[in-house]
């Protein structure tokens, strides 16, 4: 009812203001988005025409962009899947704390936001390398006898862009936990539902629409992240992003590279209208 | 069927005793009502009632059962919060059957018994709608539905009519009368509304700073409050301190001297109440039992006990009747009285308070501000 006030009566105002912003999208969004259209649909032949697919196809079909695709697909879904699991608990404490408390953990979990990438990243390598406290620890516990190597691989990537993104998913969580009317639960105890029961009954359809925001911005995120990757995954684990850096900066073959561009524009676009149509259809009922 | 015995229940948050030794027995099939203004502890013995608190003294036994070692979803409740606390996500038809499918109640008695606990409830067929669709009235049906379709020994109800508006108000006290008689279910119901206690409750437990400050049926507190807290909470708009005098006039009433004022009334009672010290009491009595007149200017001693003469300070219509502030020599505030006869500010007005309307009430224990309750 308050939304629809709110769209009703806030109808020219609002759009007036928003029109510097939405200027400087088209101008620093859309038109990049042509040009990297442009580029990367180039004909490769001078007798060529436009548009020319071969280059974008040609990602698909070379056997590095074909890893680089695979692993970025990959990695970001673990990551997403990583943040949710660890995320949740997290946010669910932090709801559950007193005001005080609850000022002091998101300070925690903002601390990733505050750190430079190269700090992060330099971090990470000391904490995952060889003779890094990770393979210590390992090694002390007994769980393995000679140092792995956690850094300048796939792994590295994962931690390192977890430690970026989780605030995102914890912070969408907290949001809509922070919502919840408690009444809701006790109805459902007074019911006969177990503290489980209304966990999975109650709360988690109640956080579903923050849970549907913190996996987008995540695994968006993720798909896009160039820094930590390009830090800490070394030069032997590719992923589009690093590929693309690859190609414009090393063997400056920009029509290749702005066909990788469009292949994660295409992804993305990809993933967001999936993202769509599943909340559309689980979020229904919340109008 | 099961009946609800608090016995001596406390419980304290941080420093604040919240309750504090509150008993009370709910019969079995029985309506009780705990009355008081907010912050007096009604809605926390409801919680700890259900089990959504644990309480930190005492015991809640239901059906001479002792509860407090269950945990909320083993005690068989039923319960209506005062802003519903439907899940919005869920259909009507999800919303009422949750505590059937918490059971394990087989698919096509759900049906049927939510069904029926719909129609109990006088609901239209809305059951695919989801909640923010309905009415506030209509919620508070579902709300009722949900609560009672899994058959719960006893109803606990949180303010559930103080979120409507006065007219669904009414309508809802009487749906709420005529489903608690057809469904003979124990209910406790938690208001600050005297006219909502008294019009539903067989019992009414007025609470007063997490204590019990009286109980008793709605017919007796109403005629003869136990102190002078509870006669000023069901709308005794008189109460005035006062000390008993020596021995009874042959008519059968006591004098009474008001304090800081002249006045001496004359009450029909033998003796002051239980457990009055020092025959310190508060005389009480309700607007409409004061006869209001025009005064000639006579003398009163003709018109019987309990004749004083006063100036019209201020009046209110009210649309049955008019209101009266009237301010009387020899008593320490104004009186209010109602009548039928309308009179202008500063008209000298004579006002009759019948021995028999006048209550002597036990005086409350001094204040207890919050810093005594630790």
């Amino acid at each position: 009812m308050t939304a629809g006030r709110a769209r009703g009566s806030g109808g020219r105002f609002p759009a007036s203001l928003a029109t510097p912003v939405l200027l400087a999208f088209a101008v620093f969004i859309v038109a990049p988005c042509i040009m990297l259209l442009v580029k990367g649909l180039e004909p490769t032949a001078e007798t060529g025409e436009w548009p020319d697919f071969t280059n974008v196809l040609g990602v698909f079909d070379s056997k590095v962009g074909q890893q680089a695709l695979n692993r970025t697909i990959r990695i970001s879904l673990i990551v997403t899947v990583i943040c949710l699991l660890a995320g949740y608990p997290v946010a669910l404490f932090i709801a559950r704390c007193g005001p005080r408390w609850r000022g002091l953990l998101l300070a925690v979990v903002i601390f990733p936001f505050l750190i430079s990438a190269v700090v992060r990243a330099f971090g990470w390598t000391v904490l995952l390398g060889d003779s890094g406290l990770a393979n210590k620890g390992l090694i002390a516990l007994g769980l393995i006898d000679r140092p792995i190597t956690l850094v300048q691989n796939e792994i590295g990537i994962i931690v390192g862009e977890t430690h970026l993104l989780m605030p995102y998913m914890i912070l969408s969580l907290l949001a809509v936990l922070q919502r919840i009317d408690p009444n809701l639960k006790h109805a459902a105890e007074s019911l006969g539902a177990s503290p489980v029961s209304v966990f999975w009954r109650i709360v988690i359809p109640l956080t579903l629409p923050g849970l549907l925001t913190g996996t987008l911005l995540v695994f968006s995120l993720a798909m896009t992240a160039f820094a930590t990757p390009f830090l800490l995954g070394g030069g032997r684990t590719p992923i589009l992003t690093t590929l693309l850096y690859d190609y414009a900066f090393t063997l400056f073959d920009w029509r290749l590279a702005a066909s990788i561009g469009i292949v994660l524009l295409i992804l993305g676009i990809l993933f967001v209208t999936v993202h769509r149509f599943v909340s559309s259809r689980g979020m229904r009922s919340y109008g | 069927m099961s009946d609800v015995e608090v016995s001596g229940v406390s419980k304290r948050y941080d420093d604040l005793w919240a309750v504090k030794r509150v008993s009370f027995t709910a019969p079995a099939g029985s309506f009780t009502s705990l009355l008081g203004p907010s912050g007096c502890g009604k809605t926390t013995t409801l919680r700890l009632i259900a089990g959504f608190a644990a309480l930190d003294e005492g015991e809640v036994r239901i059906g001479g059962k002792p509860v407090d070692d269950l945990p909320p979803w083993r005690r068989n409740l039923g319960v209506v919060f005062q802003n519903y606390a439907l899940f919005p996500f869920m259909t009507v038809f999800d919303n009422v059957a949750f505590g059937l499918r918490r059971r394990k109640v087989s698919r096509s008695e759900t049906a049927s018994r939510v069904a029926e606990a719909i129609d109990l409830v006088g609901l239209p067929d809305l059951a695919q709608r989801y909640p923010r669709q309905l009415s506030g009235g209509q919620q508070q049906r579902v709300a009722l539905a949900r609560a009672l379709v899994v058959r719960p020994d006893v109803l606990l109800l949180d303010e559930p009519l103080s979120n409507l508006d006065a007219k669904l108000r009414a309508e809802m006290r009487f749906e709420l009368k005529r489903i608690q008689r057809e469904t003979g279910v124990t209910s406790i119901f938690v208001t600050h509304d005297q006219e909502e206690a008294l019009t539903l409750s067989d019992q009414i437990v007025v609470m007063n700073l997490g204590t019990v400050a009286g109980a008793a049926p709605p017919k007796a507190i109403w005629e003869q409050p136990e102190s002078a807290y509870v006669a000023d909470f069901l709308g005794v708009e008189n109460l005035f301190p006062g000390t008993v005098g020596d021995g009874a006039a042959d008519d059968g009433t006591v004098a009474v001297s008001v304090d800081d004022g002249a006045a001496v009334l004359h009450v029909a009672a033998d003796r002051p109440p239980d457990g009055t010290p020092d025959r310190a009491v508060v005389l009480g009595i309700r607007s409409e039992e004061i006869a209001v007149r025009r005064s000639d200017g006579a003398d009163n001693a003709s018109d019987g006990p309990n004749a004083l003469d006063g100036t019209v300070r201020e009046f209110t219509y009210i649309g049955s009747a008019v209101v009266y502030q009237v301010d009387c020599p020899g008593l320490p505030a104004p009186l209010i009285a109602t009548a039928q006869e309308e009179f202008p500010v500063g008209a000298r007005v004579r006002l009759h308070l019948p021995p028999g309307a006048i209550k002597l009430l036990r005086p409350d224990a001094p204040a207890e501000g919050p810093e005594d309750r630790q």
